[in-house]
């Protein structure tokens, strides 16, 4: 099961001698993951939450600065995903790639990610992002514009709920 | 201690700690952190405003998210408590789970405090914030940093709370060096391109 390509991209020798070697790894990448959650949330949902109405006195333009903190928080959650899922043999003994065939909340995490970016990018292409950024205080977004932030919310909510439940997979 | 023992074993609490079903244990520790990204999530923001991260944002409009905010603390609350519910009796004797309890009330009452102080005041705040406000949020995110990090360390020993305390700073420590240095760059913060706030008291 464990002998193919993927399975041996998904095995970092370094991030296993991290989390074996350093007690205080795996705990330190759970702490950058929750933060990371935060200011992703902080970034991208408080945008999200503008474009569907509360807070209509933020102009969008000035609101989405902190769009590059949610980002920042989204590469922390990446960076530290990317060591527990790496590096999880050296911790509970398990090979990522059965972690990932197996584990349907990590499936389920994994698609949702990829959903929430796959909306990101129509956010871009339908030039929602563009027609929001000139919005100015107290202007309504575009029902597309809000069809998108309720979408990106769900996802993130979504992703955050069964991330939680990955452990008890395992 | 009795009652705490009881507690934990009602028929509830040991059917939440017990049963596999997606109505137990993993349904309250999924809603204690979308809790806390709620209540964080805008305290982030109202903190980047604050320390000029985004300077041009007006911060009264932020009092909207209030309610938002209250409802992520309560989900917390609760779903914490269920949590605590299912092995209280070993919570209460963990020295770090009384540190971030402890530190996410302070935390909460002092974002409150900002809340009513700065937020409250209304547009005429948007372009000069109060001399306390960058004093209060300080406060507010030392306590949430602190309330965070111990609530990731709850399960792990002494030994690796120490450690991972002080790598933990070492972190936090290498990323505030990078803001401030950006700042001083003139890479992060600064006003938005294109955009004109309106007057101080004529609101936004």
């Amino acid at each position: 099961m464990e002998n193919n390509l993927l399975a041996y991209w998904l095995r970092w020798p370094a991030f296993e001698w991290l989390v074996e070697t350093y007690q205080w790894a795996w705990p330190l990448c759970e702490i950058a993951h929750f933060f990371g959650l935060i200011l992703l949330f902080g970034g991208v949902g408080t945008f999200d939450l503008r474009l569907l109405g509360i807070g209509k006195k933020l102009p969008p333009a000035v609101l989405s600065r902190a769009l590059p903190w949610g980002v920042f928080g989204f590469v922390l959650c990446v960076a530290s995903g990317a060591i527990f899922v790496g590096g999880i043999i050296g911790n509970v003994g398990i090979h990522p790639y059965t972690v990932l065939m197996t584990n349907v909340f990590l499936q389920l995490k994994l698609l949702f990610i990829g959903l929430a970016g796959l909306n990101l990018l129509g956010f871009y292409v339908t030039g929602m992002a563009k027609l929001t950024e000139s919005l100015g205080p107290d202007a309504d977004a575009p029902p597309l514009a809000k069809m998108f932030a309720a979408t990106s919310l769900a996802l993130w909510v979504a992703v955050i709920y069964v991330g939680r439940l990955i452990p008890w997979e395992l | 201690m009795e009652f705490l023992s009881w507690i934990e074993n009602t028929d509830t609490i040991t059917w939440i700690r017990e049963s596999s079903s997606q109505l137990g244990y993993t349904l309250y520790l999924a809603l204690h952190t979308i809790g806390l990204v709620f209540l964080m999530g805008p305290t982030m923001v109202m903190a980047a405003r604050v320390y000029d991260l985004i300077p041009d944002l007006p911060i009264s409009p932020m009092i909207k998210f209030r309610p938002l905010m209250r409802t992520g603390f309560w989900i917390t609350a609760v779903s914490g408590t269920v949590l605590f519910c299912t092995a209280p009796v070993s919570f209460v004797r963990n020295g770090v789970f009384i540190v971030k309890v402890a530190s996410v009330i302070v935390g909460y009452v002092i974002t409150n405090r900002f809340i009513s102080q700065v937020v409250a005041k209304g547009p005429s705040i948007d372009t000069q914030l109060p001399a306390n406000s960058k004093v209060l949020m300080g406060w507010a995110m030392f306590f949430w940093i602190i309330g965070v990090t111990a609530g990731r360390l709850t399960a792990y020993s002494a030994r690796v709370v120490q450690q991972s305390t002080i790598a933990g700073l070492i972190a936090f420590g290498l990323v505030f060096a990078v803001v401030i240095a950006g700042r001083r760059m003139g890479l992060i913060g600064g006003p938005t391109a294109g955009y004109v706030p309106p007057s101080a008291g004529k609101g936004v």
